[in-house]
Formats: C-alpha cells, structure tokens, sequence
C-alpha cells in the first residue's frame, strides 16, 4: 500500500505549499484517477509517490518504506513505476526495444525474460513493428505508448501515470484505458493522472486536487454528482456527458457514469 | 494573402534503410479568416505537415506558394508572419524568466522593450497566467499545462498571420481548453489558422476546413458540417468522432431515428428523446 500521511511540499524555502495537507491510500488491485485544473499539484504529487520528490512536512511511505530514507530508495523505485507528463524526458535509448528493455536489464532478469516482456509490452501498446526505430524520431503519440511499454515491461506492483494518453487520438486512448483496467485485475494498484474526465468511468476512486490540496476523493459515481462544483475545479464533463445528464433527467436510465456511446444507447 | 500547399510530399531518412513516407499528395489552401483542424491516429502526418508548411522540413515532392509565388527558403523567419506552437513547447521556451520569454518574438520584430513588454503581458493574460504572478517566474518551472500556455503567448504576441499549432490543449485543463478555443476563434479573424489536434470536440465547431490524415495521405477534406454529417472518413482513417456524434451514429444503427447528427447536447438530448417517445408509442412506421 502507499500511504501518503498529512504531507507538504514546496519546491523552494521562500515559496508557497504546492501540496498541503495531503493524507491518501493507495491499494493494489485499485485504480486512482487524479483531476484537477493546470498547476493544482498532480505531477508533484506523482514525484513524490516514488521518492523522486521528498515531502517538505509529512511522510509517504510504500508498503511501510519510507521515501525520506535514503536506504529504501532502490527498491521504491522498483516497486512504484512512472509515466512522466512529457515522454521525452523518459526515453533513456537509442532503440525503441532497447529503451524498453532497459528497466529489465535494470532489473537483472535474465535475457529470455526481457525479451519476451519487451515484446509483450511493445505489443500491448501498439507498436509491434517499431522496435528497430530511434524513439526521438517517433511522433509525440509513439512516445507516449513507448513510455507505457516501458513500466509495463517492469511491471512494478504500482505504477503512477501522469497524462498518459493527453497525445493519443480517441482509439489510442481506449487502448490504455483496456491496458490499465487489466493491470488492475492483475493485482496492481494504478494512479492515473487525466484531464479526461470520461477516463474516470472505470476508476474505483477520484481525487481532485485543487492549489495542493485534495478537494474531492471518493468513487465516481459522487464525484460526477458533484456537477455544481466541477467548474469551480477547473473541470468540465464532456459533451457525451451532458447529453447523459440531460437524458438522466428526463427520466431515460442512463448510469451516472455513462459517457459512452454504448452505455447511452444500451439504457434508450 | 494566401497559402497553398501543392501535392506536397516528405519522407523522413530518404535514401536510407529507415527511409518513411510521413506525407504523400497533401494540397490545402489556408488563408486569413479560416481554421483548418488537422485530424488523424498517432503517426498520421499531422506534426509532419506543420513542420512542411513551416519550413522546418522541406518538402520532397510538390510545392508551397505564398499568393501564388513558390516560397522555398523557411517561413519561420522573423518577420514572415507565421508562428508555429510544437507539439512539446516546453522545449521552445529558452528566457530567464516568463515574460522575457513571451517578449521576445515582439522584441526581435522591432518592437521598442516597452512596447514588447505590454504585448507579452496581454498575451500571457489571454492565455490565463496573469503577468504579475507568472511574469517573473522561470519558465522552466511550470507545470506541464503553464508550460503550454506559455508558448503559446509567445507566439500570440507576435500576432502572425498564419498560425500552425500542434495539439494546442493536450496538456490544459477544461479551463484552458475553453479559452484556447475562444482565443482562437477571436484571433481567426485575421489570421490564417491551421491547428492539428484530437481535440475534435473543442473545435469541430468552429473550423471552417478539415482535414483527415492517414497515413500521410489525406482521407477527407472539407467543412466539418459534411464531417459531422457523415462522420465515417473518421472511422476510415483509423480513428474515431467525437463520442456524442458516435453516440447518434450507434442509436440510428439501432433503428433510433435521431435525424441530422448534431454536437450540441441538448439538440441531441431532445432528438433522442422525441424518437424513444415515437417509437414507444409505436408510430414509427
Ligand atoms: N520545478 C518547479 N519549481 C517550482 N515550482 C514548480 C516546479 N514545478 C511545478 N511548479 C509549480 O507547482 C505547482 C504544481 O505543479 P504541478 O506540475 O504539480 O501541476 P499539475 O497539476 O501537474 O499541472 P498540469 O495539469 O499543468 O500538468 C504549479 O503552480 C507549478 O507552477
Ligand atoms: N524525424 C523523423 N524521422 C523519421 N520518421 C519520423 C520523424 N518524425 C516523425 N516520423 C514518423 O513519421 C510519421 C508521422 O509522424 P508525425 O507527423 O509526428 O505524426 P502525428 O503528428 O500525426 O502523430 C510517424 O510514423 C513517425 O514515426
Ligand atoms: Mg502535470
Ligand atoms: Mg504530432
């Protein structure tokens, strides 16, 4: 479990808390959808999950190992995986599989079992075909897949992805989205960072973070009840969201979570 | 003053065993007053093409002419009147601090430092980072979303006549989303915008040009009231609509008759409900 226990942060002394008063669990077998508006503390957030950031006051401790201990810092980072924000800043090789294979290598697997997670993971993302390519040469979209292949080839028991899919067109992200929800039945515990609220649909818990602090956290179906306060958040449903609200209220069975096509005309 | 691309063509690595054929036979015309979306899947060309009609990349086949005369040398040359956001703009930001940074395009245009310095602190207010808290920070310590909307004060400010911007919400909040729209729609009066997004949503409405990419070659171009009308190029490119024009696509596939297909809401919400209460009443012929 990740425990995160009343913690601030402040990325310099004289400065204001961009984290304050944080406390939240995170368990295997779970998915967290993080919100929140541009510079409310969601990327922070995620660094200080595995120790990249340390909490000015408070403590973040995975499965009982804290992130200020100097000592646990090899294995928090084994045990929590990240997707950053911006892909490039996490392409380490010069070769698509390689780059994917450099967790692994990291690891100490043995050879046979790197290469067949590397080709798992290629293949779960979509880019069967590219191993042999130079990932600074791929579109913004193929990084962002070759950045999810490469925790999925480490398949750490929590992985923390800050906008994972903010480059990839609808179908790319409903790919991610399948890949999660099976992380999820594996066993692994997901923080997903989005400004996609229809993502949220197959999360069991949201957090909404507003100048640092959580504002919301609890199952979807009370956060999209929460519709009054969403543009105070920065956040707004999308359009097949208000179609299903509108539909709602004129007495058609929509789920308070349908922001599908399917799920809206399975309820007409 | 119009742009035209001309079955323009560019392969990446030509000549080598990596060799890509990113774009093949593109034409478009862009001029003041309209917004063309670039619309496509991940590795489609979209990116490719504004860095083409930047001139960033030159193209292998076709041409590009500017009123009618080839242009060649690249348009991103100060003073040319076109700006271009990338992709990842974080790394187009280079100043000390933010306002440095957004003054700098006015300031290489001729502009005196005051003068430089007030354009910046209006773009940087357009774009939602107000100039006295935003103005003195470094740019290198923004969130990713700040980032973004940096760049593109930096680039407003310089008031180009053409605009070419890469995924322009990808990292913004639904705030941010919104005024990105308002913005552009206000600053296409006089300027000539091409924006490349998956954010079909936020500005099917306003385009006045689409255009669909797979694969290098262009499957649709034309208004997006044909698009939406009949959104199948969408799904001939690899990709998808936007869900509320799936949704209706998947109700009429039901035998729901929702009518002509809209992306507002309520004009969808009333359609649907009028033909669920028809068919209950069992007057659907
Ligand atoms: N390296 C840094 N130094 C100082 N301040 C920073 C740094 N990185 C981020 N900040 C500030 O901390 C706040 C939170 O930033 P963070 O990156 O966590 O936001 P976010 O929620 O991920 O935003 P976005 O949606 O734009 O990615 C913002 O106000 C940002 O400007
Ligand atoms: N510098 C490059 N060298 C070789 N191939 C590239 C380069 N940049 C992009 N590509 C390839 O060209 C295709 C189109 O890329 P891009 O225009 O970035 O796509 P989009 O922006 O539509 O996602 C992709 O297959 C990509 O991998
Ligand atoms: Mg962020
Ligand atoms: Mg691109």
């Amino acid at each position: 479990m990740i425990r995160v226990t009343e913690v601030d942060f402040r990325y310099s002394v004289p400065g204001r808390n961009v984290i304050s008063g944080l406390t939240l669990n995170i368990h295997r077998g779970e998915i967290l959808a993080v919100l929140g508006a541009n510079g409310s503390g969601k990327s922070t957030l995620a660094l200080l999950l595995n120790g990249i950031l340390r909490p000015t006051a408070g403590r973040v401790e995975i499965d009982g190992l804290l992130t200020t201990e100097a000592a646990n810092v090899s294995r928090i980072r084994s045990l929590v995986g990240m997707v950053l924000q911006s892909p490039d800043d996490q392409i380490v090789a010069t070769v698509v599989e390689e780059d994917v294979a450099f967790g692994p290598e990291n690891l100490g697997l043995e050879p046979d079992e790197i290469r067949v997670r590397v080709d798992a993971a290629l293949n779960a993302v979509g880019l069967t075909g590219l191993e042999r390519r130079e990932p600074h040469l791929l579109s913004g979209g193929q990084k962002q897949r070759l950045a999810i292949a490469g925790i999925l080839a480490l398949q750490p028991a929590f992985l923390v992805l800050d906008e994972p899919t903010s480059m990839l067109d609808p179908s790319g992200r409903r790919d991610v989205l399948g890949i999660v929800e099976e992380l999820r039945g594996q066993g692994h515990g997901i923080v997903h960072i989005t400004h996609h609220i229809e993502d949220i649909a197959t999360a069991d818990r949201v957090l909404v973070l507003a100048e640092g602090a959580a504002v919301f956290c609890g199952p979807p179906v009370e956060f999209l009840q929460q519709n009054r306060l969403l543009e105070s958040w920065g956040l707004a449903v999308p359009a097949v969201g208000s179609l299903a609200a509108r539909l709602r209220d004129r007495g058609v069975p929509v789920p308070v979570t349908a922001m599908t096509a399917e799920t809206i005309v399975s309820a007409l | 003053m119009t742009l035209q691309l001309k079955e323009v063509g560019f392969t990446y690595s030509r000549g080598t065993s990596f060799e890509y054929e990113a774009l093949g036979g593109v034409s478009i015309c862009l001029e003041p007053g309209d917004m063309t979306l670039v619309l496509g899947p991940t590795g489609s060309g979209k990116s490719t093409l504004l860095r083409v009609i930047a001139g960033l990349l030159r193209p292998i086949d076709g041409s590009i002419e500017m009123d009618g005369i080839r242009v060649d040398a690249p348009l991103l040359e100060q003073g040319s009147g076109l700006g271009l956001v990338f992709q990842n703009p974080e790394y187009q930001l280079f100043a000390e601090t933010v306002l440095q940074d957004v003054a700098f395009g006015p300031m290489n245009m001729g502009y005196s430092r005051e003068d430089a310095s007030r354009l910046a602190r209006h773009a940087l207010e357009s774009v939602g980072l107000p100039p006295d808290d935003f103005g003195p920070r470094s740019p290198f310590a923004m969130s990713g979303g700040e980032a973004r909307r940096v760049a593109l004060a930096g680039i407003l400010a310089m008031k180009p006549r053409f605009l070419l911007l890469d995924e322009p919400t990808a990292a913004l909040d639904a705030t941010g989303r919104a005024r990105v729209r308002s913005i552009l729609q206000e600053v296409s009066a006089e300027c000539g915008l091409l924006v490349a997004t998956h954010d079909v949503e936020e500005f099917l409405g306003i385009a006045s040009q689409v255009l669909i990419l797979d694969q290098g070659r262009v499957v649709f171009c034309g208004t997006p009231e044909a698009l939406i009308r009949d959104p199948a190029p969408f799904f001939e490119a690899g990709t998808q609509p936007p869900e509320i024009l799936r949704t209706q696509l998947l109700a009429k596939a039901n035998g729901i008759d929702v009518g002509e297909f809209s992306l507002d809401p309520g004009t969808v919400a009333v359609r649907l409900l009028a033909a669920r209460s028809a068919s209950r009443r069992g007057t659907t012929p």
